[in-house]
């Protein structure tokens, strides 16, 4: 026991080293998991402070691209106004009423932290858990999709980035419906990979990808990306598809968190149809 | 506190803003990002004890850490280089030792002894830094191009703010 003791005491640089790597790796495997959520992130008050600050600041730089993004939104969205549209008489017994129930909200954030150079990006936004934000939600941003949140404070949130290894995203193809996920290679930040399309599907460069509504998170018919390129491997019955981001998320600068307002009823009711399943 | 201590602490401050706000930013073909946070553990005293340098290590990285969203992975590289700082000092003493207030800088040993002493510590960092970071072996030159291009840029920007910013009053 003494020897022992002599032992740690001798080397007790190395025994400290030891821990504090041990309490590294715990963190780093903390982060990974993208259920628990993580001890420390950048959706903290004071982290969340100095990067609204270093944004107060940057975002001058920015406006004038800024600005020209929203007038094309802001046309795009003229254009679904009931005023702009024709009006079709409806047919005889039709009721009008209850057609349509909202679905989604949105609700506007700023992002105010980026990071599109590491092989697990997060996005810092400036909206928390006071302004209706929740884990899990999606967020979009004017050309196409963001990324998911992942964990919030009273005013900010952070959100993982489709350029992440833990990024999986329902999507389809807008032409024939056949569904993939989209996953990030950790390689380029404006290209990401269509998995799971089988190899009889018809493709060409230039094909729109949208999502397909299946999670819980995006609404269907948000625009992904377009085909770059695509194989199949020797003996492989799925393709391997290059995709081309729309969103380039290096200058994403104003984006929406999708609240799914029954997404609490569609999550209960697929947990309980696995519980059946066990 | 001391004044010198004060000057570490404004030091680590200003070194973990210029990273997140400036550095992090910083994104050459996603291929290229520096950490010149690491300069800190570069140039902390000889004299200074090895757990004292383990901890400043692992509270730089986890500063780093919490602001980019990594977990622990910049806290588990600097205690690396941190842990093997003082090994490195060790087998490359003078005869006579070092004198006690000796501080590692280019001004004081001079190009020839700063560049390999820094270049080792930059290189472990940023090695290990890219393949935690990736966790896995596949991407291996991938990683290893990440690594060596990052780890040129980290020591050009070291070696600019030796030049720029330590004042010749610090030469024993």
């Amino acid at each position: 026991m003494r020897n022992v003791l002599l032992f740690i005491y001798r080397n007790h640089v190395f025994f400290v080293f030891l821990l504090l790597e041990f309490i590294c790796f715990s963190l780093i495997v903390r982060n990974n998991n993208f259920h628990r959520g993580s001890v420390l992130s950048s959706s903290n008050r004071l982290v969340g402070n100095v990067y609204e600050f270093n944004n107060n600041i940057t975002e001058y730089f920015r406006l004038k691209s800024v600005n020209e993004e929203l007038a094309v939104e802001n046309a795009a969205l003229r254009a679904l106004l009931k005023e702009s549209k024709y009006s079709v008489p409806i047919g005889k017994g039709e009721v009008r009423d209850s057609v349509t129930r909202q679905h989604y909200t949105y609700i506007p954030a700023k992002v105010i932290n980026n990071s599109t150079d590491r092989q697990d990006n997060y996005l810092t936004i400036n909206r928390g858990i006071l302004q209706g934000v929740e884990p899990e939600m999606a967020v979009i941003s004017s050309s196409g999709v963001v990324g998911i949140v992942k964990d919030v404070s009273k005013n900010y949130a952070s959100v993982l980035s489709v350029l992440h290894h833990n990024s999986s995203i329902s999507a389809k193809l807008s032409e024939s419906g056949y569904i993939g996920s989209l996953v990030w290679d950790g390689r380029d930040p404006k290209v990401a990979q269509l998995m799971d399309i089988p190899n009889h599907v018809h493709l060409a460069e230039g094909m729109l990808i949208q999502t397909s509504g299946f999670s819980a998170m995006f609404p269907a018919g948000i625009n992904i990306g377009k085909v770059k390129s695509f194989q199949v491997k020797d003996g492989a019955n799925f393709y391997s598809i290059d995709v081309d981001l729309l969103t380039d998320m290096h200058n994403v600068s104003v984006v929406y968190v999708v609240d799914n307002l029954m997404r609490m009823e569609q999550v209960e009711l697929e947990n309980q149809a696995e519980q059946d399943d066990d | 506190m001391t004044t010198e201590s004060l000057k570490y602490l404004w030091q680590f401050v200003l070194l973990c803003l210029l990273q997140v706000l400036v550095f992090n930013n910083l994104n050459l073909g996603g291929y290229v990002n520096p950490f010149p946070y690491i300069y800190l553990i570069l140039i902390l005293p000889i004299s200074i004890g090895r757990i004292q340098l383990l901890l400043v290590g692992f509270l730089l990285g986890l500063t780093v850490d919490i602001f980019s969203n990594t977990g622990g992975l910049h806290a588990a590289a600097t205690t690396l280089i941190a842990f093997y700082r003082p090994l490195y000092l060790k087998a490359q003493s003078p005869r006579e030792g070092y004198e006690l207030t000796a501080v590692p800088h280019i001004k004081v040993f001079g190009l020839t002894w700063f560049i390999p002493y820094a270049l080792l510590i930059v290189v472990i960092h940023h090695l290990a830094l890219f393949y935690l970071e990736a966790f896995r072996f596949s991407d291996f030159f991938h990683t290893l191009l990440r690594t060596l291009l990052s780890s040129a840029l980290t020591m050009s920007i070291v070696i600019f703010i030796e030049y720029m910013f330590v004042r010749s009053s610090r030469r024993r």
